[in-house]
């Protein structure tokens, strides 16, 4: 029993982590349009700027949560930058465009990061506090892992608030469903894209961040994670905040859990229901509804 | 045309082709004075590029050296080196792309057994000596095996079964495996614990974990096999995935209860650096192809070890990698090899690897000539913090002798052609 539950917390673990990812990617796509190949190379940036801040405030007993913070807000601006002079330009050309620009972006980020801080795996140290293990049953579980489980339900609720409970949510769902009138009723629709491009990347920055502690931080983790998130988004229904919430934490069960049923196969799994999905209800569980 | 111009016409050709016959002889004097190609095969692009960026630099210290005192023959080296991306078809090209375009001598390198085995057949299609300096795959030299493959690392069996030489001596019955589902994982686990079971029958199998390779999560994995209760674990996981698995493994509380025992990736340069003091020293074990770092002295302890981790050091400002030194030392095995022959004929090279002794910085290595296999010593350790190092040393090792680790020649599969 006590090794159920603690399988369990592993998928939530990771499904918190995907669904930072893909509701990012998810809401992006609802908004802009754009599916940004270019997402997993913000969470790159977003663990190395948790590690590079932290040189700083290495001393300071809030040091990883000031460089968490740092961080997201510098890959944000990145966004923004990302956004108005790259993006902007290919909107209403046809898809192929924006997707060999964003798949370039990762090339180019890929390799500036290589620059910058070279090949070497870097390490972001955990937070003091949650170093430790909690005990559940008698058997460890980290206590960082624990964090991320409650962190991630609370960031997917300020976003549903955010898009659904406000009028800056408002206008962002207008804009997903009518460019042309939302402009028209005197929106400035530009500089909305840019900021739900800025908070898309955020998202992705705050994934990042979050996981250098618990993972190596090197060129080309982006690829690694980008992968899956596009799983959850087509399980779950493109450009949709719900459908990235429940596919993370579909993927993340079938990751825990496929290892016990068939230990060999269990990729297999989550590509068999893709597949399912995509051939079944090609708009995802939940639905493509935009935003 | 008339019969006169035809005759003209092939007067004009064979006088081309006499001139040109009479200046062959000339040419091949001056091609004498040409440097000695070698063509180097590494990953310098994507996520292991970090990694494997460091066989070509520890190959061009070599050549640095080898040319600082007068090449080879009293021929330069030249060393070109291009990106197989991890990739078999992009190897394929690239090797390809060096014995016809570059034309060189020799091939050095490849860091994927996947790689490898592609590589080899476009060695062996083109006459070329192709020297392995890292990937591991026993079949390479194994059912696979040619005259025109030598490597100079060691390989899967070797590394496995010098693991299970000193497994058999320790306590632990229970076991149980966490490694990448691929070849390389595979045939490590297959051949240590086959190792061990034939050295000690009572020990027994509790649990399996096979992420794939590069997997970044292992906690599921953790979980599973912490349920099983091993008293040992055996790993395979390779560079980052060994690191996140040991730090996702901590605070799980993995090593109150289990011995740890990380075959390759265990004290690889750059998985120790990175971890540092993380590292769980008490239930920690590791061996790697180099790692000649004790706490007490260098392993071994020779002026040939000491000078390449200082020329290293003062070339890059970084301690070698193991792949450094196998790439560094794959290439003096080239030179040993064409001073032995004389000359650069393939059929004399061969010949001259074949059962050729060499000293690289971490001992004398030794060419079977059955199978064209490295026969040398295997190092597993402890690890502890360092007083002398900026990262964690050995502090307690065993050396296992090459001629124990190699399995017999027979049981390779090799039929050399």
């Amino acid at each position: 029993m006590a090794f159920l539950f603690l399988q369990f917390l592993n998928g939530l673990n990771y499904g918190m982590v995907l669904s930072l990812i893909s509701s990012g990617l998810s809401l992006v796509f609802g908004v802009l349009g754009v599916l940004n190949f270019a997402h997993g190379s913000l969470y790159m940036l977003g663990a190395y700027g948790a590690f590079t801040f932290l040189q700083y405030f290495q001393n300071l007993s809030m040091g990883f949560w000031l460089a968490l913070l740092l961080s997201v807000l510098s890959v944000g601006i990145i966004g923004g930058i990302i956004e108005i002079v790259f993006l902007r330009p290919v909107y209403r050309r046809p898809h192929a465009y924006q997707l060999l620009l964003t798949y370039g972006l990762i090339l180019i980020l890929d390799d500036l990061v290589k620059m910058t801080w070279g090949t070497d795996y870097k390490v972001v140290p955990k937070p003091q506090a949650l170093s430790g293990s909690v005990k559940f049953f008698g058997d460890a579980y980290p206590a960082y892992d624990l964090f991320i489980i409650f962190l991630g339900p609370l960031v997917a609720l300020g976003l549903w608030v955010l898009v659904y409970k406000t009028r800056l949510g408002m206008f962002i769902r207008a804009a997903s469903l009518d460019r042309e009138m939302t402009d028209a009723l005197g929106i400035n629709v530009p500089a909305l894209f840019t900021l739900v491009f800025m908070l898309g990347s955020c998202l992705a920055a705050l994934g990042g961040a979050l996981v250098g502690p618990i993972r190596t931080v090197s060129p080309g983790m982006g690829i690694n994670i980008i992968i899956d998130a596009f799983v959850v988004v087509i399980v779950g229904g493109l450009g949709n905040l719900q459908g990235a919430f429940l596919g993370s934490l579909i993927i993340g069960q079938l990751e825990s859990f496929g290892i016990l049923i068939i230990p060999r196969f269990n990729i297999a799994f989550i590509f068999i229901l893709t597949a399912i999905i995509l051939i079944t209800r090609p708009q995802g569980l939940v639905g493509k509804a935009r935003i | 045309m008339s019969i006169k111009t035809v005759k003209c016409f092939i007067a004009v050709i064979s006088a081309i082709a006499f001139l040109s016959a009479s200046f062959l002889p000339g040419q091949s004097a001056a091609q004498d004075q040409s440097p000695i190609k070698i063509g180097g095969l590494a990953i310098l692009s994507g996520p292991l590029s970090g990694y494997g960026k460091t066989g070509p630099m520890g190959a061009e210290l070599a050549v640095k050296e080898i040319n600082a005192k007068g090449g080879i023959l009293g021929r330069k080296v030249e060393y070109i080196v291009r990106d197989d991306e991890a990739k078999p078809d992009t190897g394929v090209r690239q090797a390809r792309r060096l014995i016809l375009e570059d034309k060189v001598n020799f091939l050095i390198g490849v860091t994927s057994s996947a790689v490898l085995l592609a590589v080899m057949e476009i060695a062996k299609e083109n006459k070329t000596i192709l020297v392995g300096t890292d990937a591991a795959t026993a079949r390479a030299t194994g059912e696979k095996c040619n005259k025109y493959f030598f490597r100079t690392s060691n390989n899967a069996a070797q590394d496995s079964r010098s693991a299970a030489f000193i497994m058999a001596e320790k306590p632990y019955k229970k076991w149980a495996v966490i490694a990448p589902d691929y070849e390389y994982g595979h045939s490590m686990w297959d051949n240590f614990i086959g190792t061990l079971k034939k050295l000690k029958p009572d020990v027994e199998v509790v649990a399996e974990a096979w992420p794939k390779l590069n997997a970044e999560d292992y906690s599921p994995y953790i979980t599973q096999v912490l349920q099983a209760q091993p008293e040992a674990v055996f790993s395979a996981l390779w560079s980052a995935g060994n690191i996140n698995f040991v730090k996702q493994a901590k605070p799980h509380g993995f090593f109150d209860k289990i011995q740890l025992f990380a075959i390759g990736a265990g004290l690889m340069y750059e998985v120790v650096k990175t971890l540092g003091n993380e590292i769980p020293f008490d239930k920690y074990w590791g061996s790697s192809r180099y790692f000649p770092f004790a706490e007490d002295k260098l392993i071994p302890d020779t002026p040939k070890n000491r000078e390449f981790i200082e020329a290293y050091k003062a070339a890059y400002g970084d301690y070698p990698e193991y792949l450094a030194e196998e790439t560094y030392a794959g290439i003096y095995f080239i030179k040993a090899m064409v001073e032995k022959a004389g000359s650069l004929d393939v059929e004399a090279l061969i010949k001259a690897g074949e059962g050729l002794s060499f000293e690289a910085p971490e001992g004398t290595k030794y060419i079977r000539p059955e199978d064209h296999q490295v026969v040398e010593d295997v190092v597993w350790g402890r690890l502890g913090p360092s007083k002398k190092y900026p990262f964690p040393a050995l502090v307690e090792y065993v050396i296992v002798p090459g001629s124990k680790a190699t399995p017999p020649v027979e049981e390779t599969g090799c039929k050399m052609q």
